[in-house]
Formats: structure tokens, C-alpha cells, sequence
């Protein structure tokens, strides 16, 4: 099949576009749709550069409204997004395709932006790569010409090099800006919770962070709780997290009995996940703050992967109870609250806590739940505790905080994930979007924080089986076009490893190699050299070697490499050379010696032998 | 190499000296050129004994002998013979032309017309005499020796390039050292010499010594050498490039050059020592150069070409 | 605009440069992806994003390592001969350039650039690629004859671009080479020439025998052949030898008014009886400027002739 070269351009700008899709606003991402879409239709000159035009400015005002400023990320790859289909407009000649791989190449580069994963990167790498061959295709070059021994020599020492390159370029900065406090949420990162905005659950496998080094033989998988963010304040029906005010020291933790080192892949990422328990972070390469709430938030929001090192005891319960805390997790406005409250206490008055606890769980048995999806929506917290039926975690933790605090038991909703998958192939624990969960933690005076899952008290099955199993079986059909098909049809236990052992090797580049960063790089160098030496010499020593090794390279495979003979004479003809005695290219041997033999007739001995043994190799 | 062979060749250059005093090299090649079955041009002014030359070979080599002298009247039947028709036995005789022999001398070679110059040169190729229809073969071994006026005068015709590729060696005799000059001009006794001159090569033992030169050692490295020769020569203005006639010939000749210095296989210097001789007439894009500006455009080849 | 600077550059350093040293320099595609480089590495550096800037790196090496590449595409290469076919104004020849090179890996997609000439038109951007396999290799770069004369072409460039058109390598060859541009051919007949005397009258019989066939004259009959063989022959003449004929300019002809090209007319014709001549197998001389060339018929013959009417100044 022929392939035209603007086609592939199209198609990589379109593969581009749809990759981007999730990460660019959608506004723009239907733009540039549209500008591509337009780019065919349109054959006419004149149209051609006006439209053409008007998409530019049309293009760089959207971009400003929807960023209101040019300066971050997003709206810098928006704009090479438009940009590259706006080329697609001319590609006619060579130079202009060669453009378009210029533009192509920026536009992978603002991939990476959005999107750093290996796969991603060795996706836009290879479809580089393919577009460069295509140009050279179209320089009428004779492509077979190119000897695989040459390009060898060229491209593996290239790679080489730029991976050493890589690793001994200064790097100055953790980045010079910050992407700013937005405001983009996830639900097991969530800042706040609305009951009028829950909709439907989706199950995305986005993995949103590693663990390492987690012992993992003495816990029960499903029963891993990550908690991150605890959502205080009920406020205009919205549960809200009120960190502020609750900052304090990091603790000690006297007897950890579980450390890992976590890495968040998610962005961004704001709270950082810990095993449920006391948890201390001893090493981080972003700042945060501690909260006595036992959770810990960066100093700001970042896209940048974050990397810390954890140590926990799970079974050391958090008992700080300040009275501020106090007042938080019994504070409820609501006009509902009393009436709640009695239909839980049944008029029992004077109960102690744990009573009182015994009736908010009665209660919420006696309600039924069920666990759904897609639950019906509700209008508040109230509504849900009175007419509600169908919900998730966010439902069950929201409504039985309510519960609680209307009978004076002060609650709080934890946010976090829950459960996991291992990857055998370097042992980690992969924590992916779907395993977000939301629970509960209750105050009693002798206990402390009480960690209760109203989830597993409505379908134990969800903890049991953790996420992704229990919604296999809760929904074990994927409907096509009004057909359902079992998802055990899709799922293939060798595709599985597969998937996972990509995974592991995606996590080990960005760990070896996304993640190399200034401290790194810092402390990787330090090692090796001398402590006097400033970083930038190891790069210029490293591009130093490029320039010298690919030269030898190419000399030693470039040379004809004559017969063992032939160099001995060859030997013998530099050494009569060295000596003064320089064969004319029309001389015959025997002449040459015997010229050799009356200017040296000291050594006409060897001459003689060295001219005897050559002719007698080649002539006789 | 047969020792006998080896001594009657010693004789033969001894024998030839008597007579044409002081030219061993040019005896050397013009054997060498008949050894290795190819003919023999010799360019040189009048008087220097180009006839003398060619009679002492023939004497000595023990092969019949015919001069033909061409002019501009000689005609192709002249050359080759006629068929006369015998009133007796009513039958065609054919009267032989001279170019029935074995060792011919056609003297002043470039005044002849073509067509009779044609005439002989195809008879050099093929070895053979078409006469009315009839084929007749010419006898065994067959070697002319033309000779040629350098100096080109209105009513010469030159032989084209073609048909001087037909000339294994081209080559002078030239005036003779100055010793041996005065030996000449005193004494006339060079044709009593001839005289007295007996066969030294019978056709047998010439057949022998044709067979042992085949046998001479040849290597690949020497080929690629005279490929190398050949290429250059039709990669520069300043030459007319080789033919592949002209590579074989070289070859032909460095064999049998080889086998005169007493050497079972070919070395680069028999090339170079033959290849003036071979290529002189081949090489030179302008005809009106004289022989030794030729010999010098053949060594200028030489020294162009690398050797290993 | 590209081209104009790369011919300036040349014209330096044909001045100040030894002939056979191998420049190198990028080619706008080339700065465009330096300049692309650049812009990664900020993007990579001020978003810390080390993706872009291993992405930015391979690009970097790639870039260096085609300087290489590029670079060894004409070392060792050698120029072994120049030579020009024969070219008549309005007609095609060719350069006939031998290379040879000692590289094993080859040359590629090398383009030959000789000297912008007067006289005739040259392809500059003429390419051919160079088998690895041979030892040397011989190429011919069109020509087109535009105007008679005679021309020194002192230096003949080498370039390449391969394999990624992102540098321009080039060397410079000293060249003993001249274009000769030979009149064009036009029969106008508007010389003079004079047949040479010949010494004696040719002789003999001047036929050959062929098989009679109906039709042939019956005074063609070769009755004496018939009478020995009994079979019929018939006499074919064939042309007695030419005498051999001399051309010259006829100055008779020219009138002062326009006379540049009339003498550029006769010299066509001239021209083009040279090679009616040498086809029909006549000995041919010419007379130019007094000077007599003796005549002959070979085709070097002719080339000398063609090369005196090429380089005629009055």
C-alpha cells in the first residue's frame, strides 16, 4: 500500500489530538477537530490562507479564554495543537514536510508535557521516527543505499550518548513554573464532597500511584486502607476538607510496622496517600505540611511525579482529639439534623457513646442500601438518609458522618483508595483511580479516631474482594450496541501479566529515567567525581566522548581491510618510508627493492626477503 | 623449462647479434612477439635495417620467407594470388600470392590502399585466404612483420585504429650505437653473415616452447593489474582507451616475456617491460605522434598505475 | 537566497582553501532543527519535564552523529579523471567524471557542481550515487552546448546531503578540464574546398563480384567469369578512392556588415562537412587561418579538426 505523506501527517495529528483529548480542554480539542476537518474540504487558494488566518486568531483567543493567560502548560500545547493543524493546510513541498516534523516533533514533546508515561513517549518516538523515514522517501533518496552497518555505527552510539547526555545535563531547576493552584479534581483526592454531584461511579484503571517496598506478606490486600484527604466542614451542603487550621508538627512513630516508598503518578496530585494507621513521611521530594488529622498535604498543588518514603503503624489509632477538632466533627448545620437524630435514638435518652454509636449503625442497617454504579440523585445528605436507596462509598460515608454527628458523636469522611493490585514483576502495589473509596472515622474517648466503612457494612463483598474484582461481578456484562458480553470473554490472564509487566517496566523508566531529577543528578555525580567538580563538566566530558567515538566508528568501519599479506608489505612499504624511501604508484616490487637495496645496502638482506615473500604470496 | 629450448633461445639472440649489431632488446621483443603469435609493426625511417632484421629472423627461425613491397598499385589479388585456368587439364590453378609463407616482411605497409592493406590484415586475423569462394589456409606459423614510414606524406594511408589493434607490438629499430655504427660503416660483411646463418628453432621445438610459455603462471593479482592498466587508460583525455584486445595481447606478451627471463610466472615488471611495445599504437589518440611520444604516452600509463 | 550564500562561501574559500579539504556545513533544515533543540530544551527545562529533554537529546545526537555520517560520505574520495564528450552548440554531451574512494562504507547521493560556464549549460544539481562495489566509477554530467569556444573549468565541486539532508558536505577538485564547444552542425555549404592532386591515378579493377541477379545490366556481366565457371556474375564498381578534399573558410564570402556571424555560419558548415566526409570515407584536411592541417580520415582526425573550429578567432 502507498502511503501519501500528508495522510500521515493527518493521521498523526489526528493520534495526537485524540492522546491529548483528555488532558486539553475540550473546547480545544474540538477546535482543532475541526481546523483538520476543514484543512481537507477546502482546496481553494484564497479561502485557504484566509481561513486560515482567522482560525490563528480565532484559535489564540479561545486559548486566552479558557486560561486567561498564555503562560501555563495547557494552553502553551493548545496552542502547538492548533498550530500543527493549521500546517496541515500546506504541506506541498519537501520543505514544508520537514516543517511539519519540526512541528510534529514539539507537538510530541507537549505529549510528554500532559502525559509523561514510557509508553507515550516510545509511542511519539517511533511515529517521529516513521514520519522522519517518509521524508527522507520523499527526498527521492535511495533508501536502500543506506548500509545497515552505517546506520549502526550512527544510531546506537547516538542513543547511547544522548541517554549519557541525558544524565550529565545540568539541571538547574525543579521547573521553573508552577502550574498554580487548579482546582482539578478526582474522586479519591477529592477537597470536597457534594451529594448533588455524585453521579455516576467511573471505574477509570488510571493508575494513580506505586508502592514499593511494601512487606506485603503480613497484610490482607483488600483490606489495605490509603487514606489522603478528610473532608471536615458541612457547609451549604457541601462536606469540605478544613485543613487549615489544624496544622501541627510531624509525629514520631514510635514502632512502624510497615515502610514503602510511595510514588504518585496521578496529577495533580495534592494530599498524599498513606496506609491507614500513624503514619510519618521521612522523606519527600516536594514540600508538605502535617495535619493532626493524620493526613499530609503538599505545600502546592504540582503535576511533577511526587516521591516520598513512608513508615506506619497500622495499628496505632490516632487518639488526638483537640478541642477544636471537637468542635469540627460535631458541627452540623442543618434543619434536618434533630429530626434525623430522634428517628436514630428512638427517644432513648442519656446513651453513652458507644449506645448511641450501636443505634446510628442500627439505623443504617435498618435502611437497606444498596450499593450501585449509577445511583439515583439526590439533593442532599437528608434526602439520602431519609428517601435514599441506592448509592456508593460517598453516599454510605457522607449520610453516616451525618448520622453520627447528629447523635453527637463527632465523625469525619476520610477520602482515600482502597485495596490494589500487585505487580509480581517488581513488586509493587498499583493503586489505580477505580480503588478510590471514602469511609469514616468516629471519636471515642478511650479508643480515639475509630475507623469505620459504612460501605462494608452495605456490601461486604466491595472490601473483601477489593474494587475491581467485586465490580466484575456486580456488572459482569459490557453492553455493545444493546448486547451484553461477559467481561470474562475479554479478559485473558496472559494479556493480564502482559498488562502488568508493562506496567512495571513504565513504572522502572520513570523511575530510572522521568524522575531523574536535580537532587538526583546531585547526588549520582557527587558519588562519581572528585567533590570540587562543578556538574556542567561531566556534560561537556559526555558530549566530548560523542565526538570523538562516533569519528572512530566510522574510521574503523569505513576502512578496506586488505589480506594478512597484503599488510605485511604494507608494514614494510611505511617502514622503507619512515626511512626516507617512498614507492612511486607505477613502481613494481622488485624495482622498488632493488632501488631500497642500493640506498640501504645495509639492509638489503630484509628488502630482499620482504620483496621475495610478497611476490612469492602473489605472484607465483 | 627445457634446457634445450633454453640454450637454442640463448643462441638465436647470439646468432641474431651477428648480423644486426647492438639491438639485443628489440631482437628480444620482436621474438617475443612472434613467440606469442601476434605480428609485428615496425615504424622506423629507411636504412636502418628493418629488411636486414626481418631476413635474419626468418633465417633463423627456419621459416620460408616473401617480402611483398606495397605501393599504390598493389592490388588485394597482387597480395593474395589468382586462380588461372589450365588449358591442359582444363582445370583453375591457383598461383599463390606472396602471403603464402610463414614469416612475411610487408614493407612500407602505409602506402598501400586500404583495400589491399585490408586484404592483409585480414589474412593476419583469420589465419586464412578467401580466394573466389575457396578458403584456403594459410601455413604454420604465420607471422608478418609491417613496416611503416612515420613521417606521413600526401597519397599515405594510415591505417585506422581498428585495423592497427590487429598489431600485437609496435615498435622502432632505430639508429645503432655508436660503436656498432662505426663496425657498420666500415665493414660490409653483415650480409655475408646473413649468409652464413643456419636455423637455430625448428617448427617443432617453436611448437614446444609456444606450449611451456601456455604453462607460464598467470596470478590474479597480475590480472588486476592490467585491469587497472586498461582503466586508466579510458579514464584520461590524454590516452585512447584499451581494448580488451590490447589487455589480452599485454597478457599474451608479459607470458611469453616471462618465459624468456627464465621465469615460470608473470611479474609486473614483464608488463611493464612489453607494455610500450604493445600499447604504442593503441594508445595515442593523435596520430600524427611520432613512435617514441607514443612510448612515452605508455609509460606515463605505468607510472599512473598503481601496481598492488 | 540559500544558494546565493553557499556560492559566496564557495568563492572564499576557493581563494584561501586547499583544494581537496572536506567542508561541512548545516543546511537550513539543519539550523531549523538546532533551533527546534533549543526550544525542547527550555520547554524541558522550565516545565522539568525529562521526557522532552531525553526526547530533545536523541534529536541532538542524531543531528551530530548525520554530521558524521555526511562527513564520511566523501572521505577518501578522489577524483581520477575529467574528461568532456564531444558537444556541438545546440546539442548534449556530458561530463565524464571517474571517481574512486577508498572509504569500504561508499559515497551516496553525491551531486557534482563544475564551474558556472559560458559557453555551455551545465545541471548543477546533478546527482548520482556511487556503488560501494567497484573500484571506480565513472559518471556523466549533461551538458548542453550554447555557444562554440573553448573554456578552462578550474575547480569541480562534490557535495552530498545524505542521508538526512540536515548538513552539506562538500569538497573542491582542481580540474585540468576544458569545455570545448564545437560550431553546431548546419548544412549551409558556404565554404570553399579544394581537392588535394593526387600523384598517381588509381588503377586496377576497382569491382567486386556479385551473383547476377535479373535486371542487372548486361554490361555489368563479368563474361570472363562466365566463361571459366559457367556461372553468371555481375561487375559491382565500387567508388574509385577519394582524393582527399581540403576545407577552408572562404573569406570571398564575408561581407563586413554582420560579419561575426557569418564566420560562425561557415564554420557550422564547415563543421557539418567534416563529419559528411569522415562518414563517407574521405580523407578530410582543413585550411584555417593559413595553417594547413594534413588530411586524414580517423576520428582523432576529426576531433583535432572540430577542436581548431572550436577555438577560430579572427
Amino acid at each position: 500500500m502507498k502511503i501519501n505523506i500528508k495522510n500521515l501527517s493527518l493521521s498523526f495529528v489526528a493520534l495526537d489530538i485524540l492522546i491529548m483529548a483528555r488532558a486539553i480542554p475540550n473546547a480545544i480539542v474540538i477546535f482543532a477537530t475541526l481546523v483538520t476537518i476543514f484543512s481537507l474540504i477546502i482546496s481553494n487558494s484564497f479561502w485557504r490562507t484566509t481561513l486560515k488566518v482567522t482560525f490563528l486568531i480565532l484559535g489564540l483567543f479561545l486559548i486566552r479564554y479558557i486560561f486567561k493567560t498564555f503562560l501555563v502548560t495547557e494552553a502553551g500545547v493548545s496552542l502547538v495543537l492548533i498550530l500543527s493543524t493549521l500546517k496541515v493546510w500546506e504541506l506541498d513541498s519537501e520543505s514544508d514536510h520537514f516543517n511539519m516534523f519540526l512541528i510534529l516533533s514539539l507537538l510530541e514533546s507537549c505529549i510528554f508535557l500532559v502525559d509523561p508515561t514510557f509508553l507515550i513517549f516510545l509511542l511519539g518516538f517511533i511515529k517521529i521516527v516513521f514520519y522522519f523515514y517518509f521524508i527522507l522517501k520523499i527526498r527521492n533518496y535511495d533508501l536502500s543505499q543506506l548500509s545497515f552497518k552505517r546506520l549502526f555505527v550512527l544510531i546506537i552510539p547516538s542513543l547511547l550518548l544522548s541517554l549519557l547526555m541525558f544524565y550529565t545535563f545540568p539541571r538547574f531547576t525543579q521547573g521553573f513554573l508552577s502550574t498554580g493552584n487548579q482546582q482539578l479534581l478526582f474522586s479519591g483526592n477529592d477537597s470536597q464532597l457534594n451529594m448533588k454531584g455524585l453521579g455516576n461511579l467511573k471505574l477509570s484503571p488510571q493508575v494513580v500511584f506505586r508502592v514499593y517496598g511494601l512487606d506485603h506478606s503480613q497484610l490482607t490486600l483488600p483490606l489495605l486502607y490509603w487514606r489522603t484527604n478528610i473532608l471536615w466542614d458541612y457547609y451549604d451542603e457541601i462536606w469540605r476538607s478544613g485543613y487549615i487550621n489544624l496544622r501541627s508538627e510531624a509525629p514520631l512513630i514510635s514502632s512502624p510496622n510497615a515502610g514503602y516508598r510511595i510514588r504518585l503518578t496521578q496529577d495533580p496530585a495534592e494530599f498524599l496517600p498513606t496506609l491507614d494507621g500513624s503514619s510519618t513521611i521521612l522523606k519527600s521530594n516536594l514540600d508538605f505540611q502535617f495535619f493532626s488529622e493524620n493526613s499530609f498535604r503538599l505545600k502546592s498543588m504540582t503535576k511533577l511525579d511526587v516521591n516520598y518514603e513512608t513508615a506506619t503503624n497500622t495499628i496505632l489509632i490516632n487518639k488526638t482529639l483537640t478541642p477544636l477538632m471537637q468542635k469540627k466533627g460535631l458541627k452540623l448545620r442543618s434543619t434536618a439534623k434533630d429530626k434525623i437524630a430522634k428517628m436514630i435514638l428512638s427517644d432513648k435518652i442519656n446513651l453513652n457513646a458507644e449506645n448511641k454509636f450501636k443505634q446510628v449503625i442500627a439505623f443504617f442497617k435498618s435502611r437497606h442500601f444498596e450499593y450501585s454504579l449509577s445511583p439515583a440523585s439526590y439533593k442532599n445528605v437528608e434526602d439520602f438518609i431519609l428517601n435514599g436507596k441506592t448509592g456508593y462509598c460517598s453516599h454510605f460515608a457522607a449520610s453516616f458522618t451525618y448520622m453520627a454527628r447528629a447523635v453527637g458523636l463527632p465523625a469525619r469522611i476520610v477520602s482515600g483508595y482502597q485495596g490494589g493490585e500487585i505487580n509480581p514483576f517488581d513488586q509493587s502495589v498499583i493503586v489505580r483511580e477505580l480503588d478510590a473509596h471514602a469511609w469514616v472515622e468516629i471519636y471515642f474517648e478511650d479508643k480515639g479516631w475509630l475507623r469505620i466503612d459504612p460501605t462494608a457494612m452495605v456490601v461486604p463483598a466491595r472490601i473483601a474482594l477489593g474494587s475491581s474484582l467485586f465490580h466484575d461481578k456486580l456488572e459482569p456484562y459490557i453492553s455493545l450496541f444493546y448486547f451484553n458480553f461477559p467481561k470474562s470473554l475479554l479478559r485473558f490472564s496472559s494479556l493480564d501479566k502482559f498488562n502488568l509487566y508493562l506496567d512495571s517496566l513504565n513504572s522502572s523508566f520513570n523511575s530510572e529515567v522521568f524522575n531523574f531529577d536535580k537532587e538526583k543528578q546531585q547526588k549520582v555525580l557527587s558519588s562519581l567525581l572528585p567533590a570540587n567538580f562543578s556538574l556542567g563538566w561531566p556534560f561537556v566530558f559526555s558530549l566530548l566522548i560523542f565526538l570523538s567515538v562516533l569519528p572512530f566508528l566510522f574510521i574503523y568501519f569505513s576502512t578496506k581491510r586488505s589480506s594478512l599479506e597484503k599488510r605485511k608489505y604494507q608494514r614494510f612499504l611505511k617502514k622503507m618510508k619512515r626511512l626516507g624511501l617512498e614507492k612511486h604508484p607505477g613502481e613494481t616490487a622488485l624495482q622498488f627493492g632493488s632501488r631500497c637495496g642500493r640506498a640501504l645496502p645495509q639492509k638489503a638482506a630484509m628488502i630482499n626477503l620482504e620483496i621475495k615473500s610478497y611476490i612469492d604470496t602473489f605472484y607465483l | 623449462m627445457d634446457a634445450n629450448n633454453n640454450h637454442s633461445i640463448t643462441t638465436f639472440i647470439n646468432q641474431a647479434q651477428k648480423v644486426i649489431l647492438g639491438k639485443e632488446k628489440e631482437l628480444k621483443i620482436a621474438f617475443c612477439c612472434f613467440l606469442s603469435g601476434g605480428h609485428l609493426l615496425i615504424e622506423d625511417v629507411p636504412g636502418v635495417g628493418k629488411t636486414t632484421f626481418a631476413k635474419t629472423l626468418a633465417k633463423l627461425l627456419d621459416l620460408s620467407f616473401s617480402r611483398i613491397q606495397f605501393t599504390n598499385d598493389l592490388m588485394p589479388s597482387d597480395l593474395l594470388g589468382v586462380q588461372i585456368f589450365n588449358s591442359t587439364e582444363s582445370k583453375f590453378k591457383l598461383i599463390p600470392g606472396p602471403i603464402f609463407h610463414q614469416f612475411i616482411l610487408a614493407d612500407e605497409l602505409n602506402r598501400g590502399t586500404p583495400k589491399t592493406q585490408s586484404a592483409l590484415l585480414e589474412a593476419m586475423e583469420e589465419k586464412q585466404v578467401t580466394l573466389d569462394g575457396q578458403t584456403i589456409k594459410l601455413p604454420f606459423p604465420f607471422f608478418v612483420l609491417a613496416t611503416q614510414n612515420p613521417r606521413s606524406q600526401i597519397g599515405t594511408h594510415h591505417l585506422p585504429e581498428s585495423q592497427l589493434d590487429r598489431f600485437m607490438m609496435k615498435m622502432k629499430i632505430g639508429y645503432p650505437d655508436a660503436a656498432f655504427e662505426i663496425n657498420l660503416i666500415a665493414r660490409d660483411e653483415h650480409l655475408e653473415n646473413l649468409l652464413q646463418l643456419t636455423a637455430v628453432l625448428s617448427p617443432e621445438s617453436i611448437n614446444q616452447i609456444k606450449n611451456e610459455i601456455e604453462s607460464i603462471k598467470v596470478s590474479d593479482e597480475l590480472l588486476k593489474y592490467v585491469r587497472r592498466l586498461l582503466e586508466n587508460s579510458r579514464l584520461h583525455e590524454n590516452f585512447l582507451g584499451l581494448s580488451p584486445r590490447a589487455g589480452r595481447d599485454i597478457v599474451k606478451a608479459a607470458k611469453t616475456w616471462a618465459y624468456l627471463e627464465k621465469r615460470t610466472y608473470v611479474l609486473p615488471d614483464d608488463v611493464q617491460m612489453i607494455l610500450p611495445f604493445v600499447i604504442a599504437h593503441r594508445i595515442s589518440p593523435f596520430q600524427s605522434q611520432t613512435i617514441e611520444q607514443d612510448q612515452d604516452l605508455a609509460r606515463a600509463l605505468v607510472n599512473l598505475t598503481h601496481v598492488d | 537566497m540559500w544558494t546565493n550564500i553557499f556560492q559566496r562561501f564557495i568563492d572564499r574559500i576557493l581563494t584561501i582553501g586547499k583544494p581537496g579539504q572536506i567542508y561541512i556545513i548545516p543546511t537550513f533544515d539543519g539550523i531549523k532543527l538546532l533551533a527546534l533543540n533549543g526550544t525542547l530544551l527550555v520547554i524541558g527545562l522550565v516545565y522539568a519535564n525529562n521526557f522532552v529533554l531525553l526526547f530533545n537529546f536523541i534529536l541532538f545526537c542524531l543531528f551530530l552523529g548525520s554530521m558524521y555520517y555526511t562527513h564520511f560520505n566523501l572521505r577518501g574520495i578522489e577524483v581520477i579523471s575529467v574528461r568532456q564528450s564531444q558537444l556541438h552548440v545546440n546539442e548534449t554531451g556530458s561530463i565524464k567524471l571517474a571517481l574512486k574512494s577508498s572509504s569500504e562504507l561508499g559515497h551516496f547521493f553525491v551531486s557534482c557542481r563544475p564551474q558556472k560556464s559560458l559557453y555551455a549549460q551545465l545541471d548543477h544539481n546533478f546527482k548520482f550515487s556511487i556503488d560501494k562495489s567497484t573500484d571506480a566509477i565513472e559518471v556523466d554530467i549533461p551538458l548542453l552546448g550554447i555557444k562554440r569556444g573553448i573554456e578552462k573549468v578550474e575547480t569541480i565541486v562534490l557535495e552530498t546531503l545524505f542521508p538526512f539532508h540536515l548538513f552539506r558536505c562538500f569538497t573542491l577538485f582542481k580540474t585540468p578540464l576544458q569545455i570545448v564547444v564545437y560550431p553546431e552542425r548546419k548544412n549551409l555549404n558556404m565554404h570553399s574546398f579544394f581537392p588535394v592532386p593526387e600523384t598517381s591515378a588509381n588503377q586496377g579493377d576497382d569491382f567486386v563480384l556479385k551473383n547476377y541477379q535479373t535486371g542487372d545490366s548486361l554490361k555489368r556481366v563479368h563474361w570472363k567469369k562466365l566463361a571459366q565457371s559457367n556461372r553468371w556474375y555481375s561487375k559491382s564498381i565500387i567508388a574509385p578512392t577519394h582524393t582527399p578534399v581540403i576545407l577552408s573558410l572562404d573569406e570571398t564570402k564575408i561581407e563586413l556588415k554582420d560579419k561575426g556571424r557569418q564566420i560562425e555560419d561557415q564554420l557550422s558548415s564547415i563543421c557539418h562537412d567534416l563529419y559528411r566526409l569522415q562518414s563517407q570515407q574521405i580523407d578530410f584536411g582543413l585550411m584555417i587561418n593559413g595553417e594547413l592541417i594534413t588530411p586524414a580520415k580517423t576520428t582523432n582526425h576529426l576531433r583535432f579538426c572540430l577542436r581548431v573550429l572550436a577555438s577560430y578567432e579572427n
